[in-house]
């Protein structure tokens, strides 16, 4: 586990955690990056994703996580990111970084909640994602915004003295963080179309959640549903670390299934290659 | 324009810290650091961020501070060998040690909240180069005074008109934001006696620390400012500072009881540790 800053010659200095792989497996090198959750979502996430990143190691995929700008350790505020895209050029930053550091071609892109609809947005302007795990992603944003949103109006009316927070035309407080209303008018137009996302992707969902998915290329795309108890609404649990260790189990396997497959691709690739220049 | 760097120290190098160094123009010389602790297992950029908006704070007042993950927590490898109880003033002695090394910096000032303000507390006694704490909602005794201040609650309306909304949406009361609030034995244990502490306490004054003890309505032992010296015997003086946040939450939920809490810290800080405080009263 090795903490790092990059992108430092931009405006905008990223944390991110690299676990290097803790033994090498096949010929083509293995490089994940977790996009983590926003807000608060994001602390509560965070053990979560450092026990995927070391489980993914172990298997053999470097792994860089680390924090959107105006998160975690990364610079600035929330209230300063004034657009998606922002955070969809962090996260280019991301893949080059890893792939830098891992010399693979291509990456896969791991991301919970909206980390997932971030790494989506992302991969439909890079040519280097490999793949995508979607784990409960925010498929709706104006149904995301509005499930934050009562959960915060519950808080602040249940408030031990009369309270209100910043609400005006430029900032909006949400659950302890302001966010730009330019960014917010963004997310709120936010709709996750994986199915048109041409590239092989997992998603785990709740069996309780009423969200179907589907893909114009069926094999491309694997769902799984977990019995987990749906939590990222409850007020109660607004602190509470957020851990999965069987779902986790369930992604690590099925990610290190969609790593051999992709070996097998290189490997028919080289050989037919290799075929073709004896040919010739 | 400030720094933010990673550190990394300890045993085989695996505990992880942030340090933030102002800008060298606004740097306050000979300054202790500030070492901000982890708060539960929330990882070292705090509770909705806290430790970032203090660290960020600070420097612009002037002060580098380290906010570090405690071995096994955030980005910290795990410590192996010794015990629980040790563990955290293990931790902070090898960052006091990492920043004398690197920073040729030969005192520190602890900052931690709820379990952060109680492993500060037991770092401040274990090392004499601790020459300034901040406890965030830290070790507390119920007083007869707290009592008092306490039912005084029964008689708001509020409180009843949120105890009758709580029920009707179903919403739990133990774990609630506000209104029905946890207090220090959910958090930590303390495993000492009110004369113990207030003697460690009074120890540490004698020591010269400057300490700034921060208590929020949120945190369910302490009702008042006043009940500090109920608990401890101790006045609130320039040395020893008291601060009470009425309608701030444990964890400081709300960015303006958020942006609150590190003024007062800043504040507090830039007076007690500026060059002309420091030569006034060395520690």
């Amino acid at each position: 586990m090795k903490p790092i800053f990059f992108n430092q010659n931009n405006e905008r200095q990223l944390y991110g955690v690299h676990h290097p792989p803790r033994r090498s497996k096949g010929s083509t090198a293995q490089a994940v990056v977790i996009c983590p959750p926003l807000g608060q979502e994001y602390i509560r996430s965070h053990w979560a994703c450092k026990l995927v990143a070391k489980q993914l190691a172990r298997g053999g995929a470097h792994v860089l996580r680390f924090d959107w700008s105006g998160h975690g350790n990364s610079s600035g505020y929330v209230g300063e990111v004034a657009s998606l895209q922002n955070w969809i050029d962090d996260l280019a930053a991301a893949i080059d970084w890893v792939r830098e550091e891992s010399k693979a071609d291509s990456v896969m892109l791991l991301g919970l909640r909206f980390g997932a609809t971030l790494a989506a947005l992302a991969a439909e302007q890079r040519q280097d994602v490999y793949s995508l795990v979607g784990w409960e992603p925010v498929v709706d944003g104006a149904e995301h915004l509005q499930s934050l949103r009562t959960m915060h109006a519950r808080m602040v009316d249940l408030w031990a003295s009369k309270t209100s927070t910043r609400n005006d035309d430029q900032f909006e407080e949400i659950l302890g963080f302001e966010l730009s209303r330019s960014l917010l008018n963004e997310i709120e137009q936010t709709k996750l179309e994986l199915g048109d996302v041409y590239l092989p992707q997992l998603i785990v969902d709740l069996e309780s959640r009423d969200q179907a998915y589907s893909h114009i290329e069926p094999s491309l795309q694997r769902t799984i549903r977990t019995d987990d108890e749906a939590a990222w609404d409850q007020l109660q649990t607004l602190e509470t670390a957020w851990l999965r260790p069987q779902t986790t189990r369930v992604i690590v396997k099925n990610v290190a299934e969609m790593f051999q497959r992709l070996e097998r691709f290189n490997q028919t690739g080289t050989e037919q290659t290799q075929q073709m220049a004896e040919t010739l | 324009m400030m720094q933010e760097s990673v550190c990394q120290f300890g045993p085989d190098n695996g505990l992880t810290g942030i340090l933030t160094q102002p800008n060298e123009s606004d740097r306050v010389a000979d300054a202790p650091v500030a070492l901000i602790l982890n708060a539960g297992i929330v990882h070292n950029i705090g509770p909705f961020r806290l430790h970032v908006d203090i660290a960020r704070q600070l420097a612009e007042a002037g002060f580098s501070s380290l906010r570090i993950d405690l071995s096994g927590l955030g980005d910290s490898e795990t410590r192996t060998g010794k015990s629980v109880d040790d563990r955290a003033v293990l931790d902070a002695t090898d960052a006091i040690d990492f920043l004398a090394e690197h920073l040729s910096c030969g005192s520190v000032v602890v900052v931690g909240l709820c379990s952060g303000a109680f492993n500060a507390h037991q770092a401040a006694l274990a090392d004499p180069r601790v020459v300034g704490a901040s406890f965030f909602d830290g070790i507390v005794f119920r007083t007869t005074g707290f009592y008092l201040r306490h039912y005084l609650r029964y008689a708001k309306p509020r409180f009843w008109r949120n105890a009758i909304k709580r029920r009707v949406i179903g919403e739990p009361l133990a774990s609630e934001a506000a209104g029905e609030t946890l207090g220090e034995s959910e958090f930590f244990e303390v495993e000492k006696t009110q004369a113990e502490v207030s003697q460690e306490i009074g120890g540490l004054v004698d020591r010269g620390l400057k300490m700034l003890f921060v208590y929020t309505e949120g945190y369910d032992d302490v009702a008042s400012a006043g009940q500090f010296e109920e608990m401890f015997g101790i006045k609130p003086s320039d040395q020893v500072q008291v601060e009470y946040f009425k309608e701030a939450e444990h964890t400081f939920r709300l960015s303006h009881n958020r942006a609150a809490a590190c003024s007062c810290l800043a504040d507090w800080y830039s007076e007690q540790f500026t060059g002309a405080a420091l030569a006034r009263d060395p520690a």
